[in-house]
């Protein structure tokens, strides 16, 4: 009998705990729920540069311009841009790069969770 | 549903494999706490004693010496820094991660198995003084070990059963993150397998779910497994999950068939015998 108690609650915890967190949104942190990396990663934003080249814009490269693996693999902070405020700060330095007269703008979307990826949105000239 | 219970209830079978768990979890368990609970790491009382009780009784449990005792005890120090250091005191970036919380759940498993009968300090002894149980035992907490493997792949899908994941975004994020940049990864092609592979990893992960428990799953499925973890080992920071999960596809191999081959391997004489025939104890 007390083999028979003992595996149906173990049983139970392993099938119900998961189903009342992941199911029923139940917060109880004694019960295992099964998500990895459900949350890592999702205030990154993919955001691509471009500068003018005749009436075209064209990728440019934020990691070659600026050479940000010169000193190794660069760290998260200079990898990872998370905000359109930081794409703009980023692009500015694209464009003391270039040089006068560039112009350059970024492509951005950032992370959703569910969604995946938000819509893209483009910047102004960030030279000017 | 009832005839399963009951079947899982009555099973008895070779302890060999369970000795093979014993010995490999602890060995995955010192992995997973050495750096939790050296004293280096931590200067309090409590948690030098917790360290110190958990290595002397994991290192019992790898020899095999009071095996069924020193896995216990493993098992409840495990739950006390799970539950205790990890939930209750707030340091949760130690002790609460999946990982930790399936190695306790295997070490408690294998706790209430005979794992001293194979493989152990215990048994040798036993030898020696001429009363060495047969190496058989009751297995009915291997049903449950094998249930929560199942579920970690079934759960672990159903989460990343969304547009999110299944679009290759999220999967596209996590490796940006650890290993590209704002612009992606600098590999020509690599959102579109990304893509394909968030698609592959949550079709492989329900497959697993159902197909380990049978014969054909773990012919064609476990090599996947293995290569889905070695993947994910070697692109985002998982600690010992992976190879946890690997090893405990262990479980689902009948434990004479583990035992068959293991006297192979090392050029042991006659089974272990006992009540089943072999092809009945292979349909488990």
């Amino acid at each position: 009998m007390s083999r028979r108690v003992a595996f149906v609650a173990i049983a139970l915890v392993m099938l119900l705990g998961p189903f009342a967190r992941q199911v029923l949104g139940i917060n109880a942190t004694a019960l295992r729920e099964w998500r990895m990396y459900g949350t890592r990663a999702d205030d990154s934003c993919r955001v691509l540069f471009e500068r003018r080249v005749g009436e075209d814009w064209q990728r440019v490269s934020r990691w070659d311009v600026l050479d940000l693996a010169a000193d190794g693999w660069p760290k998260r902070g200079l990898r990872i841009i998370t905000s359109p405020r930081a794409a703009d700060r980023h692009g500015r330095a694209i464009c003391e790069a270039l040089g006068d007269g560039a112009s350059v703008r970024y492509r951005l979307r950032c992370a959703d969770l569910r969604a995946g990826w938000d819509d893209w949105t483009v910047s102004g000239d960030l030279c000017r | 549903m009832r005839a399963l219970l009951e079947r899982a209830l009555r099973w008895e079978g070779s302890t060999v494999l369970v000795g093979l768990l014993r010995v490999g979890l602890g060995l995955l368990l010192w992995a997973e706490h050495a750096r939790n609970s050296a004293w280096w790491k931590v200067h309090d009382p409590l948690h030098m004693a917790v360290g110190t009780a958990l290595l002397a009784s994991s290192m019992a449990m790898v020899v095999g010496w009071r095996s069924r005792v020193a896995t216990g005890a493993t098992a409840a120090l495990l739950a006390g820094t799970y539950f205790g250091f990890g939930l209750l005191g707030g340091e949760t970036e130690k002790y609460v991660h999946a990982h930790s919380y399936l190695l306790l759940v295997a070490v408690g498993l294998v706790a209430l198995m005979p794992n001293d009968r194979s493989l152990s300090v215990d048994r040798w002894l036993a030898l020696e003084r001429g009363d060495a149980a047969p190496q058989r035992g009751a297995l009915w907490p291997l049903a449950l070990l094998r249930l929560q493997v199942a579920l970690v792949y079934f759960w672990g899908a159903f989460d990343k059963t969304n547009v999110g994941f299944l679009s290759g975004a999220r999967l596209q994020q996590i490796m940006d993150w650890y290993l590209g940049s704002h612009e992606g990864l600098r590999v020509p092609g690599s959102d579109l397998l990304l893509t394909v592979s968030s698609v592959g990893t949550v079709a492989l992960e329900y497959a697993l779910a159902v197909g380990l428990f049978f014969p054909w799953g773990r012919r064609w499925l476990m090599p996947l497994g293995v290569l889905f973890h070695a993947a994910i080992y070697l692109s985002v920071p998982v600690g010992t999950f992976s190879i946890l999960t690997v090893f405990l596809y262990l479980a689902f191999f009948p434990p004479e068939q583990v035992e068959r081959v293991a006297r192979r391997v090392l050029g042991g004489g006659a089974r272990g015998g006992g009540s089943r025939s072999d092809k009945d104890a292979e349909a488990r």
